[in-house]
């Protein structure tokens, strides 16, 4: 299984992508040679569409280029070169938006409202901005509004579900994480309750319906949840789940190393170092959170899920009776409320918050540990006037 | 803003000028760190130029936030990265806002997008994924753009008149407040009206002519992204 796993944090490289699209225009220019490789350009080249034809005439002037025609044959090089046309076309314009010279202040301020409100209803809503909110004095006013609304609590689940979990699926029961946030929000519950709420799942149609049950730990105790991580340790603990439950509640990012022929991977394997960092003794130690969720055992081709028989476990600095009072420490910490409003950040910037909106970061966290529903924690970073400054 | 640097010439020089980065930025996509350099081998950050942009980028005054802990006393927020507010803001428009953009900016929507959702990776139903641009996604984009645009310019008298310096003028600055919720620049009227004027020259069909100009301001990254 090669289940040794080391930590590494991607938040920076997922931002620096971002950044690309403002950044490069100025940043790149001295560095086309060496990064076209006939590989990337022929991959990238044989991804493009056709375009309408004042297009390609408009690329006659490219001719003059400064690509290697050596590296590019003329095919290849209008074809790529149609796919690029769009951007640079208007290339001159890839501006930031603040060279805008309207008429006086009350103009500026009026194109600053009007992309505010299309930032705004993108952002929180996955829309286009309606006509009176393009003509608002004060387009962040409408965000509670926004963020009480039906098109929110469907964006933010779907944003959820593909945070927490690895891929999409064509399951709807095998969807928990969707159908429970989505209720969490419409309800107006503490999100705190996405994790430990008391609720269980049924099918019914084409809906995963979420129903109250004492018994029910979010959607951590919901066996399709179970299977669907329920992984391979050849002894029935489900390792992939225990990550799973540490990804979703404080955002532990863990990559699983790659195996060696041979290798022990058996709970005896896993004790030796190095694998017993991630497994045994750290405070997220997987193996331990294992033995607090159900095993996997397989009967015939069908995955059943049996209760743990382990008992309390040392984890998280203290001794942890059962997979209830794990996800309750997890919710109830500062790394919970800091892995939340960094995915506030992700939804509403498509990027981790910065060293330069720690403010507006603690804003976030202290509106969710006052208010507690992840409608206000969104509000909080969307009504703060850097969301709109630019 | 620190960015704003680009040079007032002729839309002929720019192309070849801004070709490079683009590409650059697409062979980039597969290594983040060539976009920054952040690669911590300090011989890498040979470029001056690169220096100096990313050194704009930075944060210039850190708020003295809170400190959050982890469960072994780990600062969590040491992972932020050091950036300015509001430089890291372009994200691409997802497909499912298109028709709205589309419609709010020329009053209506391009037929061909309602097929187009596997050009842009659509999400399934429950899930959600941000836009990656691609060769593929960017071609879609100036076709749709140009269908929408040549619905917008097949009537109305002032896509009938061939573009001169004033009516492009006028034209580009209509388009461009329109699609990008502001004002032009000087500079990028220039472009534009370079491009309506001597670029598209060879185009006989005047609204034709239009609804290229049209489509290159939808195609920016002003449009798309928010």
């Amino acid at each position: 299984m090669g289940k040794t796993l080391r930590r590494e944090r991607t938040t920076e490289v997922h931002s620096t992508q971002r950044t690309a699209v403002v950044v490069a225009p100025w940043a790149g220019v001295h560095r086309l040679g060496p990064r076209l490789s006939s590989e990337a350009v022929t991959a990238r080249s044989a991804q493009t569409h056709s375009t309408p034809r004042a297009a390609h005439r408009l690329l006659d002037p490219i001719q003059v280029m400064r690509l290697p025609s050596r590296i590019l044959s003329r095919p290849l090089r209008i074809s790529l070169i149609a796919a690029l046309v769009p951007l640079l076309a208007v290339g001159a314009a890839l501006m930031p938006k603040n060279t805008a010279h309207a008429e006086g202040a009350e103009a500026d301020k009026a194109e600053l409202n009007e992309r505010c409100a299309v930032r705004l209803s993108i952002a929180l809503l996955n829309k286009s901005a309606e006509p009176k909110e393009l003509t608002s004095n004060d387009p962040q006013a409408a965000v509670d509004s926004m963020v009480a609304s039906r098109e929110f609590a469907e964006h933010f689940a779907r944003f959820t579900n593909a945070h927490f979990n690895a891929a999409p699926t064509e399951h709807v029961d095998q969807d928990p994480v969707y159908a429970l946030a989505k209720y969490v929000i419409v309800e107006q519950k503490p999100w705190a309750d996405l994790f430990v709420g008391p609720y269980s799942f049924a099918v019914s149609g084409p809906q995963l319906e979420v129903k109250a049950d004492p018994n029910g730990l979010g959607y951590f105790r919901y066996e399709p949840w179970l299977v669907r991580y329920a992984g391979n340790e050849d002894q029935g603990y489900l390792l992939s789940a225990s990550f799973r439950l540490l990804q979703n509640t404080i955002d532990l990012e863990l990559i699983p190393s790659v195996g060696v022929a041979g290798e022990d991977n058996s709970a005896t394997g896993r004790q030796r170092s190095p694998c017993n960092g991630c497994h045994f003794d750290a405070w997220y130690a997987l193996d331990k959170i294992a033995r607090l969720l159900p095993r996997k055992k397989l009967e015939g081709e069908q995955v059943k899920m049996q209760p743990t028989t382990d008992g309390p476990q040392e984890l998280l600095n203290k001794t942890v009776k059962d997979d209830k009072e794990l996800v309750t420490s997890l919710v109830q910490s500062e790394s919970w409320r800091f892995a939340q409003c960094r995915n506030v950040f992700h939804f509403l910037y498509g990027r981790a918050e910065n060293q330069c909106e720690s403010k507006v970061f603690d804003a976030c966290v202290t509106a969710l540990e006052e208010k507690k529903t992840i409608q206000s924690a969104v509000a909080a970073v969307a009504k703060d006037p850097s969301f709109c400054r630019n | 803003m620190v960015l704003n640097v680009i040079p007032s010439t002729s839309l002929r020089s720019v192309l070849p000028f801004l070709a490079v980065p683009v590409l650059w930025v697409m062979t980039a996509c597969d290594d983040p760190n060539e976009l920054t350099r952040r690669t911590g081998r300090p011989s890498d950050d040979k470029d001056g130029a690169a220096s100096e942009t990313a050194q704009a980028l930075e944060c210039t005054v850190k708020p003295d936030g809170r400190s959050y802990a982890s469960f072994d006393g780990t600062k969590l927020e040491a992972t932020r990265v050091n950036e300015n507010q509001g430089v890291n803001r372009a994200r691409l428009k997802p497909y499912t806002v298109l028709a709205g953009e589309y419609r709010r900016v020329l009053g209506v929507v391009p037929a061909g997008l309602a097929e187009a959702a596997s050009s842009f990776d659509n999400p399934p139903a429950r899930w959600h994924a941000d836009l990656k641009h691609s060769g593929i996604t960017i071609a879609k984009l100036f076709e749709l753009s140009f269908e929408g645009c040549k619905e917008l310019t097949k009537t109305g008298a002032e896509y009938g008149a061939f573009p001169d310096a004033v009516n492009a003028k006028t034209i580009c600055g209509n388009f461009i407040r329109k699609a990008w919720s502001r004002s032009a620049s000087p500079d990028e009227l220039a472009e534009c009206t370079e491009l309506a004027a001597k670029e598209l020259a060879t185009e006989e069909d005047v609204r034709v002519r239009w609804a290229y100009v049209c489509a290159s301001v939808l195609s920016s990254s002003q449009f798309l992204t928010f």
